[in-house]
């Protein structure tokens, strides 16, 4: 796994890029990753997905979108626009790196919002596989907005009289820059679609997938709904390469 | 961060610790670097993004900041064959900066688990010339008993039957999930003792605490009350509308601030 910074010197993209073991197959595998409470809780996850994809063989790019995580810019200045164009500069980065004829994405929940969306707007993906991704942007924002306010609730329940966490500002959502230009072109994204669509779906999920979508159900519970659970690992390693054995079939 | 510039580097045995480290625009010799290690499980970028904010902050104020993810966190491996050891992948962390003449002198801040880290390594390490704990080691006191029953008393009214249970019960620590559990509390004896060999060493302390431990911290002057040794020779904070996880903006930027001027204060 070699850590770069990559895309427009001004603002540079963090990611890591994971060597497929043995003979690189021809489709490389992009990891665009959720945002906010759900990018942390997962992060772990997405490295485990992807070292085990890597020893399936695919070469893998993990990167943060600008303005979050280890990448540059302020996150208060995200835009959809900007990750968007950052998810294309990710694919093109991994295509020059590995040599791979093609790509596939795998999202997670709005990580796949972002990349189905990228795709709309022009990206070539072999295949797009969605890791519990919500019904929609709207969908998305109201799961935010609900953990937000239980996880504001469950804290200051414990607090004394006058100690209470002072209001969200406007800009912010579950301790994360959420910025209103950012808010507002989230809200209208559409639900996942692909013509090669494949869906991780964890048990405790009830998502209406498109019909027709091959899914793969997980059989533990991720609990994106659930603010105690804001700050627990995502997903059990074995399951992680079972998923990555699965995709070896999905994209050969 | 104009000007600042970012690198990611692999580091330790085998190269299996992978951290960030900012570059001030000009470096100076004299100052010392910083070094961040993780907050429970979540990875180098630190809870809401406030290891980069603070790293980017401290950086642009002239210091070189690492920060990185011990080993089995984030993208840095367990040591093969051996138990997590935070202590060995922090003095991997100081050698590392060290052969890129980055140091000989170190700041390290840790919260929460990161903060029990930061007191494992410190406390036996004469590279440390300041440790921050954010949420760290915290022992009740007398005075913060009876706070504490008082506190209870007060958020027990008829109309909250449920808190019941909590009231007579411990359900009303709202940390342990999130907390995690990994890592076991030394008696108050032994971090006395480490306090005291650490202000020997010329070691500067300081310590802040927000308001999610306060089943466990409930007033300013806790500490000095449980460990006298620090009294005029240490810093401590006590913030009770502030979170563990820095959730506001406004939490986190004035956290910043605070520890930047800290830091500034220790150059000198």
């Amino acid at each position: 796994m070699e850590a770069i910074h990559f895309g427009d010197p001004v603002r540079p993209l963090f990611g890591l890029h994971h060597s497929a073991r043995g003979a690189a197959r021809q489709t490389a595998v992009l990891l665009c990753h959720g945002w906010g409470p759900e990018y942390m809780r997962a992060y772990r996850g997405m490295q485990t997905l992807a070292t085990a994809l890597a020893e399936q063989g695919f070469e893998c790019l993990r990167f943060d979108y600008s303005g979050t995580g280890d990448s540059e810019g302020h996150a208060l200045d995200a835009l959809l626009d900007y990750w968007l164009a950052d998810i294309n500069v990710a694919a093109r980065e991994l295509m020059d790196r590995s040599g791979a004829s093609r790509i596939a994405l795998v999202g997670h929940r709005s990580g796949a919002l972002l990349a189905a969306e990228a795709c709309r707007r022009g990206l070539d993906a072999a295949g797009l596989l969605a890791l519990d991704a919500p019904a929609s942007g709207a969908d998305f924002i109201a799961d935010m907005r609900r953990v937000g306010e239980a996880e504001d609730y469950r804290k200051n329940r414990y607090r004394s009289h006058g100690n209470e966490l002072p209001e969200t500002e406007a800009d912010e959502l579950c301790g994360h820059a959420w910025p209103a230009k950012l808010a507002s072109s989230l809200v209208s994204l559409p639900g996942v679609s692909h013509q090669n669509l494949r869906w991780l779906q964890s048990k405790d999920q009830r998502t209406a997938i498109p019909a027709g979508t091959p899914v793969w159900t997980l059989d533990y519970p991720s609990h994106w709904h659930n603010p105690a659970w804001i700050n627990s690992p995502w997903c059990p390693t074995p399951a992680l390469r079972r998923l990555a054995a699965e995709c070896v079939t999905w994209l050969s | 961060m104009a000007q600042l510039k970012e690198y990611a580097l692999r580091f330790g045995e085998q190269q299996r610790l992978l951290g960030i480290l900012t570059m001030p625009a000009q470096h100076r010799a004299e100052l010392p670097t910083i070094i961040i290690p993780n907050t429970g499980i979540e990875h180098r970028v630190g809870p809401n993004r406030l290891h980069v904010q603070l790293a980017r902050a401290l950086a642009a104020a002239g210091f070189a900041t690492l920060r990185f993810d011990l080993g089995g966190l984030g993208d840095s491996d367990p040591s093969p064959g051996r138990a997590a050891d935070s202590s060995q992948d922090l003095r991997d962390a100081a050698n590392m900066l060290l052969a890129r003449s980055l140091g000989p002198r170190f700041v390290m801040i840790g919260l929460c688990s990161g903060a029990h880290d930061v007191h494992q390594f410190s406390k036996n390490s004469a590279l440390v010339m300041g440790a921050l704990f954010i949420d760290g080691y915290t022992f009740p006191t007398s005075r913060f008993k009876r706070r504490r029953f008082f506190q209870r008393l007060m958020r027990l009214h008829w109309k909250a039957a449920e808190q019941l249970p909590e009231f007579f019960g411990n359900a009303n620590h709202p940390m342990p999930e999130l907390l995690p559990a990994f890592f076991s509390e030394p008696k108050q004896s032994e971090v006395a003792a480490d306090f005291t060999a650490m202000l020997a060493r010329g070691t500067h302390l300081a310590f802040l605490f927000t308001g999610d431990v306060e089943s466990e911290y409930n007033y300013a002057e806790q500490h000095f009350d449980a460990f006298p040794m620090l009294k005029n020779r240490a810093e401590v904070w006590y913030q009770p509308a502030t979170d563990h996880t820095l959730t506001r903006r406004k939490s986190r930027e004035g956290l910043i601030r605070l520890i930047r001027d800290w830091v500034a204060r220790l150059k000198t």
